[in-house]
């Protein structure tokens, strides 16, 4: 006889689900380690992220042998990881804020065309996203990078690049189905204009998968401008980003750990928790569960 | 119930709409002509796909983009003909001077607005109302449709009513501006039938008090004998016949409409069988030559194969005569 494999769902599922119901946990590690310290960091930072003493290079962090003057140890420099960290939020989230707003005004604005006006503007439109989707991120970083120099604006404008197409096809899908509805119909009777309807009464209703959408891709952006800062071409040194700090631990991580560990687990935390409160909110927000 | 007819409001010529499908070019809509008197129920009449929604679609310039267009006749209303009028002066006509109630109430209020704002969004874009008094209007439409309570009513949203209560509004926004023309597209078919003539009730108050015209499609006969003045019959996108309802419902001289009467059931009648019509009505692609009713008619004959009747009068010309399109029409006898 076969085995018959378990339908009960692992562990790493079950607890998955069992964060799913309390949203509470997320926002929190959110606001403590994201919102907050990029707000406050002027305030809460015990040092100057990017002036370091020489000789207190490498210190490691607390109930490692350090102190708590550097809570979470030094980098090769001698600057405070900690800080670094606190100030590297504020980088990762203003890049994910505004590359997600950029990238969603223009994704959702061409989805929202494509998808109303159907013929060959929808044609061409979704051709580009074809086209988007296809190019790989990195190497259109490259390339930017490489023309105008690693800068925040280049990161905003490879960012806007890589989301938006995921908006315009998201976004036209569900305009498809919504430019059918009897409402929409019953505008246009009532001499509503195609402007009208579409910021009236098609964007409210698209504006769920929106926000659900932007939340799920908070965590990648981040990734996305990690993994670009870790290349050297996100923004450029000394900024902290939590990207850059990983990359310049990576020659020491036998000797002193901590320098990449922490900003990882920076990056790993708040990706969780963002995906955590995506699939939370994606679920209150169906509209399938919502009305009724 | 008395009602004054008055003069022609509108008048619908040789109208012809094309639909651009997968399957071909063909003629949704082909030649049609009638006309609407004020104060007159107009009831259009068919099976589905024989061109009624988008007879109505094509007077108010909303057929689906990009299959449909219009490719002649003329809609005159008011002295000018609405097929050559641009979107923007269409736009003012629409929901204005002529206003639209859909089939089915369950979709068509936004569910994320309140019933306040989609009643006043209709005043909105008509009428020059500062918005504070919008909210007073919008309370006033609803009361005119019997919806009870209507101040706190218009804070509710589409969720919170029943099908019926939905319908109500919509007519309350499609009535909100005063238009002169209703067109109600089969408005009852999605409500039961004591909801149905409760909202057949208030349709005939308001066209009593206010002498709005009414276009009224649907494939209730029933329906067309309580409400209507006049009946157009409609298969494969042409008016087979058309006139005044007691004498169509008394003197049916198409053939099919003579069909569709006996397929309605009666109270006096006992019969084992309802009636039903052989075969179904002919894919608009693929028409069939001469009359289209032909393959379905048990009066065919050879001249039906030859061309497609013109409209014959069966009784009376101009104003309120009595047509159907058939050649038995020729015949002294039929």
């Amino acid at each position: 006889m076969a085995v018959i494999e378990s339908a009960e769902p692992n562990a790493f599922r079950r607890m998955w689900r069992w964060l799913r119901g309390y949203p509470l946990i997320p926002i929190f590690v959110l606001l403590v380690l994201l919102v907050f310290p990029a707000i406050f960091a002027d305030v809460l930072a015990p040092h100057d992220p990017t002036q370091g003493a020489i000789r207190n290079r490498r210190q490691p962090p607390i109930f490692f042998g350090g102190t708590w003057e550097y809570p979470l140890g030094t980098d090769r420099l001698g600057r405070d990881i900690l800080s670094r960290i606190m100030y590297g939020a504020r980088v990762s989230l203003s890049i994910s804020l505004v590359g997600i707003f950029v990238g969603g005004l223009i994704g959702v604005t061409l989805g929202m065309l494509a998808g109303y006006f159907r013929g060959w503007l929808d044609a061409v439109i979704m051709r580009l996203v074809e086209i988007s989707l296809a190019l790989p991120a990195i190497l259109l970083a490259l390339v930017l990078a490489a023309a105008t120099g690693p800068s925040f604006q280049t990161i905003i404008v490879v960012v806007a690049f890589v989301l938006w197409a995921l908006y315009a096809r998201q976004v036209r899908g569900e305009v498809l189905s919504i430019r059918e509805r009897d409402y929409v119909a019953r505008a246009r009777v009532a001499g509503a204009s195609e402007l009208w309807i579409m910021v009236r009464h098609i964007l409210p209703n698209v504006a769920n998968t929106i926000i659900v959408l932007a939340t799920l891709q908070v965590g990648s952006v981040i990734i996305l401008e990690a993994t670009l800062s870790f290349l050297g071409l996100g923004v450029p040194r000394p900024t902290p980003a939590w990207g850059l700090m990983v990359a310049d631990g990576r020659q020491l991580i036998v000797s002193a750990w901590w320098i990449s560990f922490f900003p990882g687990l920076a990056i790993t935390l708040t990706v969780f928790s963002l995906n955590l409160l995506g699939d939370w909110l994606r679920d209150r927000l169906d509209p399938r569960l919502a009305q009724v | 119930m008395t009602k004054t007819i008055g003069d022609t409001i509108l008048r619908v010529e040789d109208l012809q709409t094309e639909l651009r499908t997968k399957m071909g070019v063909f003629k949704a809509v082909d030649g049609v002509s009638f006309t609407l008197r004020q104060g007159e129920t107009l009831g259009i009449v068919g099976e589905s796909g024989s061109g009624k929604s988008m007879t109505a679609l094509s007077l108010l310039g909303v057929l689906p983009k990009p299959a449909g267009k219009i490719v002649g006749g003329r809609v005159m209303f008011d002295g000018q003909d609405l097929l050559t009028k641009s979107e923007q002066q269409m736009r003012r006509i629409r929901g204005g001077s002529i206003s639209m109630v859909l089939q089915d109430p369950q979709t068509s209020l936004n569910p994320v607005y309140t019933i306040g704002s989609q009643v006043t969004e209709a005043i909105a874009l008509h009428r020059d109302v500062p918005r504070r008094s919008r909210i007073g209007r919008a309370i006033d439409a609803l009361r005119e449709v019997h919806v009870a309570a209507p101040e706190q009513r218009v804070k509710d949203y589409p969720h919170q009513m029943s099908g019926g209560m939905k319908q109500r509004v919509s007519g309350a926004i499609a009535i909100s501006c005063e238009p002169k023309i209703l067109i109600a597209d089969e408005p009852t078919t999605a409500l039961d039938v004591t909801i149905q003539s409760q909202y057949l009730r208030l349709l005939r108050e308001i066209q009593d008090r206010s002498g709005l015209s009414v276009i009224f499609i649907t494939h209730d006969f029933g329906i067309v004998a309580n409400m209507c003045d006049s009946v157009a019959v409609m298969y494969a996108g042409r008016v087979v016949e058309y006139g005044p309802v007691r004498d169509l419902f008394n003197n049916p001289r198409h053939p099919y409409t003579r069909a569709l009467l006996n397929s309605v059931p009666t109270m006096d009648r006992r019969v084992e069988r309802l009636y039903s019509i052989p075969g179904q009505p002919p894919a608009l692609w693929d028409l069939p030559k001469g009359c289209h009713f032909l393959p379905r008619c048990p009066f065919a004959e050879q001249r039906c194969e030859t061309a497609y009747p013109p409209d014959i009068a069966a009784v009376g010309l101009g104003a309120g005569a009595h047509t159907a399109r058939c050649w038995k029409l020729e015949d002294p006898t039929w």
